[in-house]
C-alpha cells in the first residue's frame, strides 16, 4: 500500500515491472533502446535492401544476393531506440482538492507510468504545468533512475496558478522532442481545454488525456442554501441545493466529459476520466491496459 | 363583524412580525461559503436552470412568500372575523344550562345535552376577555356549578365535567337565582348617598346577560322578576321528533278481591307521524303480557289496562314493568315501574280502664282490616314495655282514655277527659255546655253535625301555641289539636263515660249519634294513618321520599338503587325515614338490616311536558315571551378566525415541506 510519502508500493513496483508503454507511433529516439525505430539499424530484425554505395559497411553486403544477381546489395536491419515519455501534471490550485487529492492521484499515476517506462529504457520526463519556459526538467533511464523520478515528483509545486493552454504551450516549447505525452488535469479551466490539447496534437505527440475528479465533483454532498468559491479566481456561485439542482448538475457533467472525449477522438487522443476513489493499480493494471497505453 | 381582541400592546407586537419576517428571510440569504475545485461546471448548471424554469425567481423566494401568507391569516385570525353583527359586550354573563332528562333526546347529532355543552364552550371561548361568567345548571332545581369568574378555563372545565341527569325541567329556581345575581344587592342605595343617576350607572354595570341553553321544557316562569337581567335563550333541540311514552302507570288491589292487581297505563304519541307501538309488560322481571298497536296518530294519548292475578300479593313487594320496545328519539321514557307493595295495618294503643263504646267504635269490620288495636290498663304505663314501644315508635296513635302519661310517647296521641302532661290546661265548664262550632275545614271534624251533642260535663281546652281549637263550646274550646316534634296531639274535653262507685255512666249521648264513628274514622285515618301505604310506590326523580315501616330489628334500612348501589339509611327521630337519592330511573329496593326486602317503590319520569321533547322555542319567563328570535344580543358568529388560523397552519406545513425538500433532500 502506497503511503504520502510513497507513491508506490513494493506490490505495486513489481508489478509494473511486467507492463511496457505502448505508442501508436514509431518516433525516433534519441538512445539505443528496446523501441524499434523510424531509423535502420543494427538489430537483427531484417528490414530492407539498398545499393551499395562506396563506403558502406562491408559487413552488412548480401552475398547471397551478389551471387545470384552479380550486383551488390546491403542488407538494411530494423533500428531499435527508446522512446521518449513524458508526463504532464496539472499542479493548479482545483488539484488539490478529493481525498487523496488528485495532484497526489495524479503523481501516483506518473509514478507508475514511468516506472513502467524506466523498466523499458525509455526516456522519461515528469513536468508540472508552469507559466515560465524554464528549462526542462532532466530525463531519466533505467529502474535506477525511480528514486530521481519519486524525489522530482515530490519536489513538484502544490498550487501553480497557471492555465492549462499556457502551461501546455510552456512544457511544448521546452520539450520539442516526440513521445508520448499523458496529460494528469481535471481540464476544470475556463478557458477552455481544447487550445491545450491541439497545441500538443500539433506537435504530433502521441496524446493521452488522463481526467482526474475527485469525489466532490462526481458526486458532490451539498446541501442547504450555498455560496460556492472558485478556489482558483475565487469567483463565485450561488446555489440552493435541490434534487432538481443536483440532477442538473450530473446531467451537466456527464455532458462535459463526453465533450472532452468526443473532441479528443476527432484528434486521436486517447481521453480517460478516473476518480480519486479508483485504485492506481487498478488502473494501470487494467484499464489503461484495455485503452492501449500499457500492456 | 370585526373584533379586535388585542390591546395595543398586542397590536404592536404582531405589526412587528411581517417586517421581521423579511429581514429574517434577507438573513437567510446570506448563504454558507463553500470552496470547491471548480465553480465552472456549477456555473453551467445554474444558467440552464435559469434559462429553462420561467418561474425559477418565484420559486426561490417561495419560502418568503408562505411565510408571509401564514403572517397574513394569523393577522387576520387575530382579527376575529365573523359575519355576525350583534356583538358581546364585556360584562357579567350567566350560563344557564337544562340538564333535565329531555335534553337526553337524540334528535341531533349526539344529543341535546351534548350539543348545548358544545354550543356554550364556543360562546364562552367568544366572549371578550374581560368578562365574567357564571355557570348554572338547572332541571328541577338549580345549582351554580361555578360563580362569577374571568376564568373562562375554569369555567370551559366545569362546563366538561358537568353530566345529564333524569330529573324534571322547572326553572324557577334557576331564573329565581340568575334574576337576583343580576341585581345584585350592592344596587342598593343603603346609605341613600348616591343620586339616581350613580344607581342607574351602577345599576347598568351590574347588568348581566342570562344565555339559557334548553330545549324549553318548562313550565311557564311567572312570579320570577327578571329585573334589568337580559334574556338570550337558545333552544336546543328539533320540532319535529320521534318519541312515544308512558305518562302514567299505576295499579292498586281489587277492592274485593287482594290478590288481584289492576293495572293500568297511558301512553301517548308525542311524534309528528302515525306511530306503531309494541308493548310488554314485566311482573318481577318477568314477561306476563305483550301487545302490539299500530297507526297512533300524532297526539294520541291510548290508556291500557292490565290485570294481574298474583296469590299472596298482600303479603309480598310485586314489581311491574312496562316498556315501549320500539326505540325513539328519547329512551327514558319507554320505561315506567309500577310497585304493588304488602297492605300495611295501623299499630292503635289503647289505655283505659274500661270503655266499652271506644273499644266498639275502633273494632269494627271495616276499621280491623287496616288496623292493629292493643288495649291496655292504665298501669301498662308504668312498665318498661310501654316505655320501649313509645320509644320505638311502634304506635301511629297513642289513645289515652282518662289517663295521662308522665311522658309524651314517640306517636300521635288523643287524650279523652284529660290533658298531656306539660303545655295544656284544663279548666271545668259550667252547665250547660253547647256546642257552638266545629271546624268544618280539619279533616278531623270536617263535615260532621256536633250541634245537639249533650254533655254532662267537659273541660275548656287550651293548647300551647299553633294549637287550633277543633270544637267550640260557649266558654271556649272542647277539642284542641295542636303539633308536637312531628307528632300532634289530639285532646278533647270530655271522656264518654264516668266511673262512679258500683257502675259507669255515660258523660255523653256522642256514641249513639251517626257523628261519633265518622269522627273515630277521620281520627283514625288522620292520626293513625289508616288505608295509607308504608311508602308511596312511584316518585318523580329527585324527589324526597319519606315513609314509615313497622317490625324493624333496628333503627337503619338498605335500600338499594337500579344500579345496585346499596345505600344505608336511618330512622329519624319522629320514627320515619327518608329516602333523597331517588336521581335514577328505575326500582329501589328497600331491605331491613337482616336482609329482608320490606318494600320497593320506583322513579319514573312520566311527565307529558318532559316527554313532549318537541323543542319550543318560546318561553315565558316573568309575564313576557323570550324567544330565540327576539332574544336579547344573540350572536351567531360565523367563526372565520379558526378557518383562517387552520388556514395558517396548513400553510406552515406546506412551508415546511417546501423547505425540506429544498434543503435536506
Amino acid at each position: 500500500m502506497a503511503t504520502d510519502n510513497q507513491l508506490l508500493s513494493p506490490e505495486t513496483l513489481g508489478r509494473l515491472e511486467r507492463l511496457e508503454l505502448v505508442t501508436r507511433k514509431n518516433f525516433r529516439g534519441r538512445m539505443k533502446g528496446e523501441r524499434r525505430s523510424k531509423r535502420k539499424g543494427q538489430s537483427v530484425e531484417f528490414a530492407d535492401h539498398r545499393k551499395y554505395v562506396p563506403g558502406d559497411d562491408l559487413r552488412f553486403i548480401d552475398w547471397n544476393l551478389y551471387a545470384r544477381l552479380d550486383k551488390l546489395f546491403l542488407r538494411l536491419y530494423m533500428e531499435e531506440e527508446d522512446l521518449h515519455f513524458y508526463s504532464l501534471i496539472d499542479t493548479s490550485a482545483s488539484m488539490k482538492f478529493g481525498s487523496p487529492t488528485k495532484l497526489y492521484y495524479a503523481k501516483q499515476l506518473a509514478a507508475a507510468l514511468g516506472y513502467i517506462g524506466l523498466c523499458r529504457s525509455d526516456r522519461i520526463k515528469v513536468e508540472a504545468l508552469s507559466n515560465s519556459p524554464t528549462p526542462p526538467a532532466a530525463a531519466l533511464r533505467g529502474k535506477s533512475s525511480l528514486w530521481k523520478l519519486l524525489k522530482h515528483l515530490h519536489s513538484l509545486p502544490e498550487t501553480e496558478s497557471v492555465s492549462l493552454h499556457d502551461g501546455v504551450r510552456n512544457f511544448c516549447i521546452r520539450n520539442p522532442g516526440k513521445g508520448i505525452v499523458v496529460l494528469l488535469s481535471d481540464l476544470m479551466d475556463k478557458e477552455g481545454y481544447e487550445a491545450a490539447i491541439r497545441s500538443l496534437v500539433a506537435r504530433q505527440y502521441d496524446v493521452y488525456v488522463i481526467q482526474i475528479l475527485s469525489e466532490e465533483e462526481l458526486n458532490p454532498e451539498l446541501t442547504g442554501d450555498l455560496r460556492l468559491v472558485d478556489c482558483e479566481d475565487r469567483d463565485t456561485a450561488d446555489i440552493s441545493v435541490s434534487p432538481r439542482l443536483m440532477e442538473k448538475y450530473q446531467t451537466t457533467l456527464k455532458a462535459f466529459v463526453a465533450e472532452i472525449r468526443q473532441f479528443c477522438a476527432r484528434r486521436g487522443i486517447v481521453h480517460m476520466t478516473c476518480s480519486t476513489g479508483q485504485d492506481v493499480d487498478q488502473l494501470v493494471g487494467s484499464y489503461l491496459r484495455t485503452r492501449g497505453l500499457v500492456r | 363583524m370585526i373584533e379586535g381582541g388585542l390591546g395595543w400592546i398586542g397590536w404592536t407586537l404582531l405589526g412587528i412580525v411581517p417586517p421581521a419576517i423579511f429581514l429574517l428571510y434577507f438573513l437567510k440569504l446570506r448563504r454558507t461559503s463553500v470552496e470547491v475545485p471548480s465553480t465552472y461546471l456549477w456555473t453551467r448548471t445554474i444558467e440552464d436552470l435559469q434559462v429553462n424554469s420561467l418561474w425559477q425567481k418565484l420559486r426561490n423566494s417561495i419560502l418568503l412568500w408562505l411565510q408571509l401568507l401564514a403572517a397574513f391569516l394569523i393577522l387576520l385570525a387575530c382579527l376575529r372575523p365573523g359575519c355576525q353583527s350583534n356583538e358581546f359586550t364585556a360584562g357579567r354573563h350567566i350560563f344557564l344550562l337544562d340538564t333535565s332528562a329531555s335534553m337526553g333526546s337524540t334528535d341531533v347529532a349526539a344529543s341535546r345535552f351534548e350539543n348545548a355543552q358544545k354550543e356554550m364552550a364556543e360562546r364562552i371561548r367568544l366572549l371578550p376577555s374581560n368578562s365574567r361568567v357564571m355557570l348554572i345548571t338547572s332541571n328541577d332545581a338549580a345549582q351554580i356549578r361555578q360563580p362569577y369568574t374571568m376564568d373562562r378555563n375554569l369555567v370551559l372545565r366545569k362546563l366538561e365535567k358537568l353530566e345529564l341527569t333524569d330529573h324534571l325541567t322547572n326553572f324557577d329556581e334557576a331564573l329565581t337565582a340568575a334574576a337576583g345575581l343580576s341585581n345584585p344587592s350592592e344596587v342598593r342605595d343603603v346609605d341613600n348617598v348616591m343620586s339616581p343617576e350613580e344607581i342607574a350607572q351602577e345599576a347598568a354595570r351590574n347588568q348581566a346577560m342570562l344565555h339559557m341553553y334548553s330545549d324549553g321544557g318548562f313550565p311557564e316562569v311567572r312570579e320570577t322578576n327578571l329585573g334589568q337581567l337580559l334574556v338570550d335563550f337558545v333552544p336546543v333541540g328539533e320540532e319535529q321528533v320521534d318519541n312515544a311514552a308512558i305518562i302514567s302507570f299505576n295499579g292498586d288491589f281489587r277492592a274485593t278481591k287482594n290478590d288481584e292487581i289492576d293495572l293500568f297505563a297511558r301512553i301517548e304519541n308525542f311524534s309528528d307521524a302515525p306511530k306503531d307501538l309494541k308493548i310488554e309488560l314485566y311482573r318481577n322481571d318477568e314477561l306476563i303480557d305483550a301487545m302490539q298497536r299500530e297507526q297512533i296518530p300524532p297526539g294520541e294519548i291510548i290508556s291500557l289496562p292490565f290485570t294481574d292475578r298474583v296469590p299472596g300479593s298482600d303479603r309480598e313487594v310485586v314489581e311491574y314493568r312496562l316498556e315501549i320496545v320500539d326505540e325513539d328519539q328519547f329512551l327514558a321514557d319507554n320505561v315506567s315501574h309500577c310497585v304493588m307493595n304488602p297492605g300495611r295495618k295501623s299499630q292503635v294503643l289503647l289505655i283505659t280502664s274500661f270503655n266499652d263504646n271506644l273499644e266498639a267504635a275502633l273494632s269494627t269490620t271495616l276499621l280491623n282490616d287496616g288496623l292493629e288495636l292493643e288495649v291496655q290498663s292504665p298501669e301498662f304505663l308504668q312498665t318498661e314495655a310501654y316505655k320501649q314501644a313509645t320509644e320505638s315508635s311502634i304506635y301511629e296513635l297513642v289513645i289515652f282514655d282518662r289517663v295521662s302519661p308522665e311522658k309524651m310517647p314517640l306517636a300521635n296521641t288523643m287524650f279523652w277527659g284529660t290533658i298531656p302532661p306539660e303545655g295544656w290546661t284544663a279548666e271545668p265548664l259550667e252547665q250547660p255546655i253547647i256546642v257552638l262550632f266545629s271546624n268544618n275545614v280539619h279533616p278531623l271534624t270536617s263535615g260532621l253535625v256536633l250541634n245537639s251533642l249533650a254533655f254532662s260535663k267537659g273541660s275548656k281546652i287550651k293548647g300551647p301555641q299553633s294549637s287550633l281549637d277543633l270544637i267550640n263550646v260557649n266558654d271556649g274550646a272542647l277539642s284542641v289539636i295542636a303539633p308536637r316534634e312531628g307528632f300532634q296531639d289530639l285532646v278533647i274535653g270530655f271522656s264518654l263515660i264516668d266511673e262512679i262507685e258500683g257502675g259507669v255512666v255515660p258523660v255523653t249521648d256522642w256514641p249513639a249519634r251517626l257523628s261519633f264513628p265518622i269522627f273515630i274514622h277521620n281520627t283514625l285515618q288522620f292520626l293513625a294513618g289508616l288505608g295509607q301505604k308504608d311508602i308511596q310506590s312511584s316518585v318523580r326523580p329527585g324527589e324526597l321520599l319519606s315513609f314509615r315501616l313497622q317490625n324493624l330489628p333496628d333503627t337503619k334500612l338498605i335500600v338499594t338503587t337500579p344500579e345496585d348501589e346499596s345505600i344505608e339509611i336511618r330512622q329519624q327521630s319522629s320514627g320515619g325515614f327518608v329516602f333523597s337519592q331517588t336521581d335514577k330511573l328505575g326500582v329501589y329496593r328497600v331491605r331491613d338490616s337482616q336482609g329482608n326486602h320490606r318494600l320497593s317503590f320506583a322513579v319514573s319520569i312520566s311527565d307529558r311536558r318532559e316527554s313532549d321533547i318537541r323543542v319550543r322555542k318560546e318561553a315565558i319567563v316573568g309575564g313576557s315571551e323570550i324567544n330565540s328570535e327576539t332574544g336579547t344580543a344573540v350572536p351567531r358568529a360565523s367563526q372565520w378566525w379558526r378557518y383562517l388560523l387552520m388556514g395558517a397552519l396548513a400553510v406552515l406545513v406546506v412551508e415546511w415541506f417546501v423547505y425540506n425538500k429544498r434543503i435536506l433532500m
